[in-house]
């Protein structure tokens, strides 16, 4: 967008904390910001003002508890500590050296860590002021003047702190032009390489499968000619995250805006695996929650908190663990999608990979599942890990679909022909037993 | 050039070659000025369509032979445009709704609409009605066929319907109370030879008799596939002779050598191998009903008396399926599978009997 405007911002006061109010303050971010991104504060204006007279509790909710909850220590965070000092170290490191050469780092996780506010934090430990680049829409070429301008200049002393002469770049989004011309992208990368100053941090999103940004943009090739070093982080533990979400929960209920009664645990839990190790995802999902009463989540939740209770403390074997792991990922979503859980819909070859290379469990694990009588022994399998209608559930193509791709897959599946037959027989049934069905066809297909 | 089928069809009920008392009752039924809704059923190749092409001529003279292709466009509630082509004359219109699969309904409700709402122009000299035909009513859903139930209701004033299809099993009960069945038999062997004698005479050939016999009962007694036949041996010499060889359907020889495949393995490679072959039968317009009942003949011949009834019922079994079902590659490989695993069965049997 070429009405991008520079913006010179301090960060927002909320924020701050005690200790590091002295010298989060002397730090400002110069941030581009496209007009486009504006409406992201516009959730901060009330809209509707009602006058109360509560002590101590504000009239109404101005900020999102994700902002207002941001870490503002390196302890507040829920990322393992391994790496957090991985990072630190890093720019401990590289900040000290002042080597000729900038180094460049690559922050990579599979969600929405909250990697950028660790960021900042690992850097307010040092006391340096960072430059952030915060655009989606911009120019190549303004991507290159903020690379090189950040470069040159310091950050500006507006609040009278002294500025330090160390920094580190952060570069948070890349401008879309370089999503399909990469190799622009490549040479700035180079260029900074050669004339840079301070050491660039990049952090790149890996939500999505396949083709990543992170491979287009930072090549193999690429890392290892410019050094550029890797840092992973995986997705925040589900125990970590209710750790955090119950200290908003208690807190917010004893200072927030509105009364309530402190979710249960089970409630938190419960969204703590439904966000998928989204932790922002999950304090949104936390405070849409909480509006209102979390009474009515529980008849669900309960159950189902339990039953994931269990199946953690029965991970028993090593083998067991990593099956539940693997099924983590798609599991936790249908608990609670009344309060914003993530989409988890399946990939087509992905559900039904689900379904022919369906895992089963050992039946000594569940002791208590109920045996069918004995003339149709000949029938009993083995218990499922997965149950099949949610993946197709997930798939969301409709039966009919589903049933054709897996008639046309299935066939590979089998070297003996008496199994093939009952088989056979299931997609015969199938088929019988959904001709009423048939109507709904009509209104999935208009979609 | 048009066809010997499409060229010597008999175009008034006093032509016709076969069934003469119903043609009479039929002449009779118009002669009274008004008529039911009807349901034309019959195998196919016994002269249905034929039979009410006649009957309208009856009704209306020779106006309905001058026939027009219409392309009508219909917008579906979900808004996706569907496009179905419809043969018309002044009088009539016909038109098969299956051929836009699930969307029948609109087409049926559109369409009949649409026709049943214009009077007819000169109802002085004419009948005050319009006909709708509507072919293959065994294959409309059951959403079209309720559709339908209501539209003859509603429209009886300004239209009559014929439906036509192979059988009324498929067709709920609803609406075959709402019409005059008309059955048409398949011709004996002796009226196909009558008719194709009648044929090669037109032509001016000379048709030995064995020869006609032979076509008649290779026909299966489907007389447009007999008198294809008949054409295809005219092709292939210019003058008959009694010894010619009839040439059957190529895609007979492929269900034949698709019997063949499944006997001499049983393996579910082997049925991956045959699901090609259905497949390849099924886009060809060869109806799954056909291609069940072919396999079956040519399967039960490997088997073994006791065999043969375990066979026969599998595929009575999934006929039934493939009647209620909707797709019929499911239903079609399972009994393919199905008659695998009992063939496989009974040959190890065979070889543990003989050690």
């Amino acid at each position: 967008m070429d009405d991008s405007v520079i913006d010179l911002t301090d960060s927002p006061a909320t924020i701050f904390g005690q200790e590091e109010e002295k010298i989060r303050s002397q730090q400002c971010k110069q941030e581009y910001k496209s007009v486009g991104n504006i409406s992201i504060c516009s959730s901060n204006v009330p809209v509707q003002k009602f006058t109360t007279t509560k002590k101590n509790r504000p009239a109404f909710e101005t900020e999102l508890w994700s902002d207002k909850y941001a870490p503002k220590s390196q302890s507040d965070l829920a990322v393992h500590k391994k790496k957090i000092g991985e990072v630190e170290c890093w720019i401990q490191k590289h900040l000290s050296a002042q080597s000729k050469l900038p180094p460049i780092l690559l922050l990579i996780d599979q969600l929405l860590l909250g990697r950028q506010p660790q960021f900042s934090l690992s850097k307010d430990l040092d006391d340096k002021p960072f430059n952030r680049y915060v655009s989606s829409e911009s120019q190549m070429s303004l991507f290159q003047q903020f690379l090189l301008r950040a470069n040159k200049y310091n950050s500006l002393g507006i609040f009278g702190d002294d500025v330090s002469s160390k920094k580190v770049i952060l570069v948070e989004e890349f401008p879309n032009v370089f999503y399909r011309d990469a190799s622009t992208f490549h040479d700035i990368v180079r260029k900074y390489r050669k004339i840079g100053k301070c050491p660039l941090v990049f952090i790149v999103s890996d939500s999505t499968k396949g083709d990543s940004n992170e491979r287009l943009l930072f090549r193999k090739d690429l890392q290892n000619e410019l050094n550029i070093e890797n840092i992973s982080f995986n997705a925040v533990a589900p125990t970590s995250m209710v750790k955090v979400l119950t200290k908003i929960a208690t807190q917010e209920s004893n200072q927030g805006c509105h009364k309530f009664s402190i979710p249960s645990k089970t409630v938190l839990e419960s969204i703590a695996m439904s966000s998928a190790g989204d932790i922002r995802g999950a304090i949104n999902a936390l405070q849409f929650a909480c509006e209102k009463d979390t009474g009515d989540l529980m008849s669900g939740g309960r159950l189902k908190g339990k039953a994931s209770l269990k199946k953690q403390s029965s991970r028993g074997s090593n083998k067991i663990k990593s099956k539940t792991k693997s099924e983590n990922s798609a599991n936790p979503d249908s608990e609670l999608a009344s309060i914003g859980g993530r989409d988890t819909s399946l990939f087509l070859f992905r559900a039904l990979g689900k379904i022919l290379y369906c895992k089963r469990d050992d039946p000594s694990n569940h002791s208590d599942l109920p045996r069918l009588p004995s003339h149709l022994s000949e029938h009993e399998r083995d218990p499922l890990i997965i149950n099949p209608e949610d993946v197709v559930e997930k798939s969301h193509l409709s039966g009919e679909y589903f049933t054709a791709y897996l008639h046309q897959n299935y066939l590979e599946f089998y070297t003996n022909i008496d199994d093939l037959v009952r088989s056979t027989e299931y997609l015969s049934d199938a088929d019988y037993l959904t001709i009423d069905w048939a109507v709904s066809y009509d209104s999935l297909n208009s979609k | 050039m048009s066809l010997w089928v499409d060229k010597h069809r008999p175009t008034s009920l006093h032509k016709l070659d076969f069934h003469k008392e119903q043609a009479a009752h039929l002449k009779k039924l118009v002669q009274g000025g008004d008529f039911p809704h009807l349901l034309v059923y019959g195998p196919s190749g016994a002269g249905k369509k034929t039979r009410i092409m006649c009957l309208l001529r009856e009704m209306y003279g020779s106006g309905v032979e001058k026939l027009r292709i219409e392309n009508h466009t219909f917008t579906t509630p979900s808004n996706k445009k569907i496009e179905i082509s419809t043969i018309s004359s002044n009088y009539h219109i016909e038109v098969n709704p299956s051929d836009v699969g699930n969307q029948d309904r609109v087409v049926i409700q559109e369409l009949i609409k649409t026709v049943a709402q214009v009077n007819q122009l000169e109802t002085s000299t004419q009948k005050d009605f319009k006909v709708v035909i509507l072919t293959e009513v065994d294959r409309l859903t059951k959403d079209a066929q309720h559709a339908l139930r209501r539209t003859m209701e509603k429209y009886m004033s300004t239209c009559r319907l014929i439906l036509c299809c192979n059988s009324t099993s498929k067709v709920i009960p609803a609406i075959r109370s709402r019409c005059l069945g008309v059955r048409v038999p398949a011709p004996s062997i002796e009226e196909i030879c009558q008719v194709l004698q009648n044929i090669c005479k037109k032509e001016s050939l000379n048709l030995p008799s064995e020869l006609a016999r032979r076509i008649a009962e290779k026909s299966n007694r489907n007389l447009r596939r007999a008198v294809l036949m008949c054409e295809a041996c005219r092709v292939q010499q210019q003058n008959f002779t009694a010894d010619q060889e009839v040439t059957e359907p190529d895609w007979e020889l492929y269900l034949k050598e698709t019997a063949q495949l499944i006997a001499q393995q049983q393996s579910p490679k082997r049925l991956l191998e045959v699901r090609g072959r259905l497949y390849e039968l099924l886009t060809h317009c060869i109806p799954p009903d056909v291609i069940i009942k072919g396999l079956l003949q040519e399967l039960i011949s490997n088997c073994d008396g006791q065999l043969k009834t375990e066979v026969v019922q599998t595929a009575a079994y999934y006929e039934h399926r493939l009647q209620m079902g909707q797709k019929a590659i499911y239903h079609l490989e399972a009994f393919v599978a199905k008659f695998m695993a009992i063939y496989k069965r009974f040959l190890e049997e065979g070889i543990a009997d003989l050690f």
